[in-house]
């Protein structure tokens, strides 16, 4: 990396993720106005997650006025900087059900990787969650239709649009037409990020943790103004380096079991 | 401009670099499964074949991806201002990074035809840059 990418000043992490918008609005016309979208929901679940640290409503014309860091990337297309903490207890089902807090059970998990560099990642479009998303799922018996909840790496507007092709809840391309319609907000079709996602919330570097705290939260019930009507079913959707690492994990309730 | 991040040499890929000094623009072909590979290494990372070959290429290439960087990144100075970085894919099927240079960079954009062109390096070696394809 030092000899093939350091010396051309690609500012990292940012620059290999724009690059994939980049490819992705070439490809696909998928435009800055879409990616925002993203953004917007994300601040209207944190506007009712009183730990958040953005919590005032934005716009897609706010998304757009923000400084342009790594084109086509705007500030608001970034997710924070923060310091943050988050834990987890696993255990054994049985274990679990002699403790105070209902079990959440993991009914499938996969992770895929495909490449370190961002000069060799294969299709800057295509992520190695279209192998960890489907095998995560297939493990859980379920198909996309079933996802109550879900939280997916927003580290950038882009990589939470790629989680959603390449998990399969829209066709490779589609992504921008799929969010455009607010679907990823509270009331909509597809609850994404309902703690405000790295974008809004917080996002220390190792957010994958966040999205396992809120999936579990959400299906506890736990998760205050912004709780989802008994979901029963959430997936957590981790991603790593410069699109180079996927980790899927599906999580139930107990009917689920 | 400042001064760059430069690359370090390493021996194992002396060829590639040595290539530069000349202005060539030379990549490691394997001989086993008889196609060219990138990053330069002595090992071809599709069929683990250790017999590598350096072939000149023509320079041209297509622009894959672009981002204009409006924050300086590693080496850079803000006094420079923005910049654009794309990855190209060369007519040879192998895909490399660099600086579109000779054009605003606003106006670089997937599809771009580009060219080979050299950045000289303080140690006589030169790094592999892009300019348009008129």
């Amino acid at each position: 990396m030092f000899e093939w990418e350091m010396p051309y000043g690609l500012r990292l992490p940012i620059g290999a993720y724009a690059l994939a918008a980049s490819r992705h609005m070439a490809v696909y016309g998928t435009t800055s106005e879409q990616l925002a979208q993203i953004a917007v929901d994300a601040r209207r679940w944190a506007s009712m997650n009183p730990r958040a640290r953005y919590q005032q409503s934005i716009t897609i014309d706010d998304v757009l006025a923000s400084p342009m860091r790594a084109s086509p990337l705007h500030r608001l297309d970034c997710c924070l900087v923060t310091d943050g903490a988050g834990a987890f207890v696993m255990t054994s089902a049985a274990r679990a059900h002699s403790l105070a807090k209902p079990p959440v059970y993991v009914l499938g998990a996969a992770s895929c990787s495909d490449h370190s560099m961002i000069t060799a990642m294969p299709d800057l479009t295509v992520t190695a969650g279209a192998i960890s998303g489907p095998a995560a799922f297939k493990q859980a018996g379920i198909t996309t239709a079933d996802v109550d909840v879900l939280m997916s790496y927003d580290s950038f507007t882009i990589t939470a649009l790629l989680h959603l092709e390449d998990l399969g809840f829209c066709a490779k391309g589609e992504g921008g037409a799929f969010v455009e319609d607010a679907k990823l907000g509270p009331g909509g079709a597809l609850p994404m990020n309902t703690n405000g996602g790295g974008l809004s919330y917080t996002h220390p570097g190792q957010y994958g943790m966040f999205l396992l705290v809120e999936a579990t939260r959400q299906l506890r019930g736990e998760s205050g103004e912004r709780q989802l009507r008994g979901p029963q079913i959430a997936v957590a959707h981790g991603s790593g380096g410069v699109l180079s690492t996927m980790g899927t994990v599906v999580l139930g309730a107990e009917a689920t079991r | 401009m400042s001064p760059l991040l430069e690359p370090p040499a390493s021996d194992e890929v002396a060829p590639f670099w040595d290539a530069t000094r000349r202005g060539k623009l030379v990549l490691p072909w394997c001989r086993s499964c008889e196609r060219p590979f990138w990053y330069p290494r002595a090992t071809c990372p599709r069929c683990l074949g250790d017999t590598v070959e350096w072939r000149q290429a023509r320079g041209d290439g297509t622009v894959y991806a672009v981002s204009v960087q409006h924050q300086p990144g590693p080496g850079r100075d803000a006094a420079d201002g923005p910049y654009a970085v794309a990855l190209i894919d060369l007519d040879e099927g192998v895909r490399v990074m660099g600086n579109v240079l000779a054009c605003a960079a606003a106006d670089v954009h997937v599809g771009m035809s580009v060219r080979v062109t050299w950045q000289a390096l303080s140690d006589g070696r030169q790094l592999l840059q892009f300019a348009p394809r008129e």
